[in-house]
């Protein structure tokens, strides 16, 4: 019931329309000249033919598996290094600029770089997803500490707190609600540098099934492929954006 | 004579911005005994906030001596809570109220007694049944009370209290005058509250000094005058505000304040 509830049915006819439009366009033309563009049928055998040919679950699960592993890592190092920035003056003044113009290289264009240093191996990808999730996480980090109002550390300073006890129970909670932010960010940003990172480094997952199916023309299958790309950036968002809501107490809804 | 609880003398304070220094009070000499209440009244911009977080401890003064109880005041002393008028900043939202109130004690004292002491603080401002509630689902009113039953929770010496009632609808700030007096009657803690309202100034104190200065316009804030509030204790909301010497005093303050907003 709450699922019926929940759903939209003229957004889903929106979709079941542009799916039926594309179906006649494909089907009729003037798509049906483009061998390159299938219509819903094909990509609906195409992803057929993955199931059957036990070219599906393996390649998503080891996706998934890199991008959450790189999200883990993204996270802890994006918010060890956003808290050291937004707490210590010191360490932000001696190196905000190098984080800064580190953060605004495409994480795309130093791959070939990691391919040559680390090799073609899962660890590579792992590194490269970790890269790329750590600057989100970094950002929201230290915007978030630098967005407490300082009203809080004066709490903390008339109830006498420690640094570190100021730290602990007003700072940290205060940021939550941004941390959150940034694992969510994390966590996509991960997965498509994983996804390129398996079509240029490591021929593996769901990215170098893309570039396989392109290289064999299996125009069905490739469509099918990013059809599910697609639900993969979907149940990331869903499911830490539900992780989110649950993490954050006393939040007005 | 009993030893003051606060001693000022002469106090000067500058404070510095990337437009430069300026001073917002000066020369501001006065006594607060302990048990006191004393009302700090006057116009926006006599650095009114300015000598309450010095008082607190939060704002360091340049010149003269400022001693809590014979020691010095630098840094924010033990047993001195200020409430903020700004509530929803100095409470967290992501703790209910309960743990909100418990927050100084942490670390302090044993589990047992901190629950002990949060019940009965939020006893004091009337919030029993709320003690699981978050801030978001809280008035103004009843989140000022979060902040006060806070403060009540450590038992301090002496609470200052920054316009505490300031954003409040007149009827919730009637009746937080007259839990603060009840406090005041349990506690006897010392009371220093700054606010815009002559007549509430009038109704809680035992003194009340008038502050005036135009700090943006280099005038800064200094002490112009204060009145003895001699109207007996328990006060209620009626017949205090009706005695005539409440309003002559009332008479007095506003003289006091319009003459300085002649000069």
């Amino acid at each position: 019931m709450a699922l019926l509830r929940r759903t939209n049915p003229l957004g889903i006819g929106v979709i079941l329309l542009v799916v039926a439009l594309w179906q006649l366009l494909a089907v009729v033309g003037p798509f049906a000249d483009f061998s390159s563009l299938p219509s819903p049928t094909e990509v609906v055998t195409g992803f057929r033919e993955l199931v059957e040919t036990d070219s599906l679950v393996q390649p998503v699960l080891h996706t998934i598996g890199v991008a959450l592993t790189a999200t883990a890592i993204g996270v802890v190092s994006g918010g060890v290094f956003g808290l050291l920035l937004g707490l210590w003056t010191g360490f932000r003044f001696f190196t905000g600029s190098s984080f800064d113009v580190l953060r605004t290289i495409p994480v795309v264009s130093i791959m070939p770089v990691l391919l040559l240093v680390l090799g073609a191996e899962m660890r590579t990808e792992v590194i490269v997803g970790a890269i790329a999730s750590t600057w989100p996480m970094l950002v929201n980090t230290t915007d978030g500490v630098r967005a407490v109002h300082p009203r809080l550390g004066e709490v903390g300073r008339m109830f006498r707190f420690s640094r570190m006890k100021s730290v602990l129970r007003l700072t940290l909670p205060a940021i939550v609600p941004s941390l959150l932010v940034g694992v969510r960010l994390a966590a996509v940003t991960a997965l498509i540098a994983t996804i390129i990172a398996e079509m240029i480094i490591v021929p593996s997952g769901i990215g170098w099934s893309l570039i396989t199916a392109q290289n064999s023309l299996q125009i069905g299958q490739e469509w099918a492929l990013v059809v599910v790309c697609g639900w993969l950036g979907w149940i990331f968002n869903i499911g830490l954006t539900t992780v989110v809501n649950r993490l954050q107490p006393g939040q007005a809804r | 004579m009993t030893e003051p609880m606060y001693e000022l003398d002469s106090v000067s304070v500058d404070l510095s911005n990337t437009a430069g220094t300026r001073r917002i009070l000066e020369d501001v000499t006065m006594r607060v005994n302990p048990a006191e209440v004393v009302g700090i009244v006057g116009r926006s911009g006599t650095g009114k906030t300015t000598l309450m977080r010095a008082l607190g401890g939060l704002t360091p003064i340049t010149e003269g001596t400022l001693t809590l109880q014979g020691n010095q005041v630098n840094g924010p002393p033990d047993g001195v809570v200020t409430i903020f008028q700004d509530y929803g900043n100095a409470l967290l939202p992501w703790r209910t109220v309960a743990k909100n109130v418990a927050l100084p004690l942490e670390g302090r004292m044993a589990k047992s007694e901190i629950a002990g002491r949060v019940e009965s603080a939020i006893d004091a401002v009337q919030l029993r049944g709320r003690e699981g509630d978050y801030l978001s689902s809280l008035s103004g009113g009843m989140q000022q009370r979060v902040q006060i039953a806070r403060a009540l929770a450590l038992d301090p010496r002496v609470l200052l209290m920054d316009e505490p009632f300031g954003a409040l609808d007149a009827l919730t700030k009637a009746s937080l005058q007259d839990v603060l007096l009840q406090l005041h009657e349990t506690n006897a803690a010392t009371i220093i509250f700054i606010t815009h309202d002559l007549e509430e100034a009038i109704y809680l104190s035992d003194r009340t000094y008038v502050i005036a200065g135009n700090v943006s316009k280099g005038e800064p804030g200094h002490l112009s005058m204060d009145v003895d509030v001699d109207l007996e204790r328990p006060r209620n909301q009626i017949t205090t505000r009706e005695h005539p010497r409440f309003l002559e005093l009332r008479h007095r303050l506003s003289g006091a304040i319009e003459l300085v907003k002649g000069a």
